[in-house]
């Protein structure tokens, strides 16, 4: 008997997990890169602007960007958090 | 008795049909009429029926046909592009390694005009210093900048300005290999770009050192780098380089020589460098955001290894909306023979520049207006164009074309009077590309 409920509980939660872990992992995903974005929008201007005018994110497509912000991060010793951030936020189409 | 009775039963049971019998022929003649018309309805229906089958093989057949000449079809299509795919094969490993802009071409030119007045110079120059980033993986990134420059014989130089494999191990350290550029205050590493300095000359004392400089604008080693926020607060951040290089070297062992490249390392001993940066504010308070930094850079620099060259700098940067306030402080000892005594030297320079983005005047909002004092202090120098002890008041304008492109004019007042280098107008057209 216990082990019939034991199964029951473990495809119950297979599942469960089946139909709602994926969606809300890539919820939670989009929520993390969302965040990322308003916080790159928040440091682009002072963190840019520190040595030169802030350079507008259409000016390169966003695979160039993943290139130049290596590039930045090192020539600024920017965090690596916050070199994340800017990449999301040039990123943005 | 009971054979009796049997024969009455049976007797009746004879005569009950007779009693019924013409009912009977008339229900029969009724009956084969509707199975006649069910049975003609029945052919009838039978014939549409064969109809209706001939009907749907021939459409079947149609089909089967359709299908055969789909099947030719798709089967000549994938051929085709197999094919096709074979011979873009080449053409995918080129996009693998360049389309994919894994890949990038960036960096900055200039188109400048000078006049000087006491050396009587009157002359337009050039520059163009590309960079090649070339990103390997995420962690591993390639990048150079060759710089072509016009020189006053008429050649064009190319110097390899920097050219470094940039290694990601963790979120707070990259390592750094090859020809760098000097992480020592601000001006040298990161504002030396055209397109960056806001003026067209560079401060006295972070000139090149073929110009008179006090530092080298590169060396080449290994250096670990990064950055970090502090206390979970955004902007609150530090930043630091640690490295190993070939150090320093002169052109003579004259006091007042210039610094020269140290390519090929001089002597056994290596030169020593470390950076330190903190920005003590945090984005979300009022007052503006504040840099203070801290370098050093020392090494053996004479050919038998014997003398040191230290030197230690501190440097600032303010900002706040429009408002940009620079400074950098640099001390450099050379040591000498005890007879000829130790070769120092000092310079700074201090740097405001005001942005008129608010001035609601179409076109005057792009103009930035620029001022900088700089001084250099030194025993001697060996360079008939330089004097010991310089001072410069340079005042001008960038006019910002787009974020990246500007025209700069600036006025240089040079001190003392008469010297070799005195008062000169610059513009440049700057481009960062």
């Amino acid at each position: 008997m216990r082990h019939t409920r034991l199964w029951i509980i473990l495809l119950v939660s297979a599942a469960a997990f089946r139909l709602v872990g994926p969606g809300a992992a890539r919820a939670d995903e989009e929520a993390e890169r969302r965040a990322l974005v308003r916080r790159g929008a928040r440091l682009w201007s002072p963190y840019c602007g520190a040595c030169h005018n802030a350079r507008p994110p259409a000016e390169r497509s966003p695979a160039e960007w993943d290139t130049i912000m290596m590039h930045m991060r090192v020539r600024a010793n920017l965090p690596a958090q916050d070199a994340r951030a800017l990449l999301e936020f040039l990123k943005v189409r | 008795m009971r054979l009796t009775r049997l024969w009455v039963v049976l007797a009746v049971l004879n005569v009950v049909p007779l009693w019924h019998e013409p009912y009977a022929v008339a229900d029969s003649g009724n009956e084969a009429g509707q199975l006649r018309e069910e049975i003609r309805r029945l052919r009838e229906e039978n014939e549409r029926s064969r109809q209706r089958m001939e009907e749907l093989e021939r459409k079947v057949e149609q089909l089967e046909t359709k299908d055969e000449q789909k099947q030719t079809e798709l089967q000549g299509t994938v051929a085709k592009e197999v094919e096709k795919q074979a011979s873009a094969a080449p053409r995918r490993y080129l996009e693998r390694y360049f389309g994919e802009n894994r890949f990038v071409l960036t960096g900055w030119g200039a188109a400048s005009y000078e006049w000087q007045r006491n050396p009587n110079t009157n002359t337009f120059t050039a520059t163009l210093a590309p960079i090649l980033l070339y990103r390997m993986t995420d962690r591993v990134l390639f990048e150079a900048e060759p710089e072509f420059e016009l020189k006053d014989d008429g050649d064009t130089e190319v110097n390899l300005e920097y050219a470094q494999a940039d290694i990601f191990l963790n979120d707070y350290v990259t390592a750094v290999g090859g020809k760098f550029l000097l992480p020592f205050g601000e001006f040298i590493e990161q504002l030396h770009p055209a397109w960056i300095n806001k003026l067209v000359s560079a401060p006295l004392p972070f000139r090149e050192p073929e110009d008179g400089g006090l530092l080298p604008y590169s060396n080449t080693g290994f250096q670990m780098r990064g950055g970090a926020q502090l206390f979970d607060r955004e902007g609150l951040d530090i930043a630091y380089n640690v490295y190993i290089a070939n150090g320093p070297r002169f052109d003579s062992d004259e006091v007042g020589a210039l610094l020269n490249p140290n390519n090929i390392d001089n002597n056994r001993g290596k030169g020593y460098g470390a950076r330190l940066a903190l920005y003590p504010l945090p984005l979300d308070n009022p007052v503006g955001r504040v840099m203070l930094g801290a370098s050093t850079f020392d090494g053996k620099w004479d050919d038998s290894g014997d003398f040191w060259f230290t030197s230690w700098g501190l440097d600032l940067a303010y900002q706040i909306a429009e408002l940009e306030v620079r400074a950098e402080y640099v001390r450099t000892q050379r040591e000498m023979a005890a007879d000829v005594g130790d070769d120092d030297r000092e310079g700074w320079y201090v740097q405001a520049a005001y942005k008129l983005a608010r001035v609601a005047v179409p076109y005057l909002d792009r103009l930035e207006l620029v001022g900088r004092y700089a001084g250099v202090n030194q025993r001697a120098v060996t360079d008939e164009e330089l004097v010991p002890h310089p001072r410069q008041v340079a005042l001008g304008f960038d006019y910002w074309l787009t974020p990246s492109i500007a025209w700069k004019l600036e006025y240089d007042r040079d001190l003392p009077e008469d010297a070799p280098n005195d008062d000169a107008v610059r513009t440049q057209i700057a481009v960062g590309f």
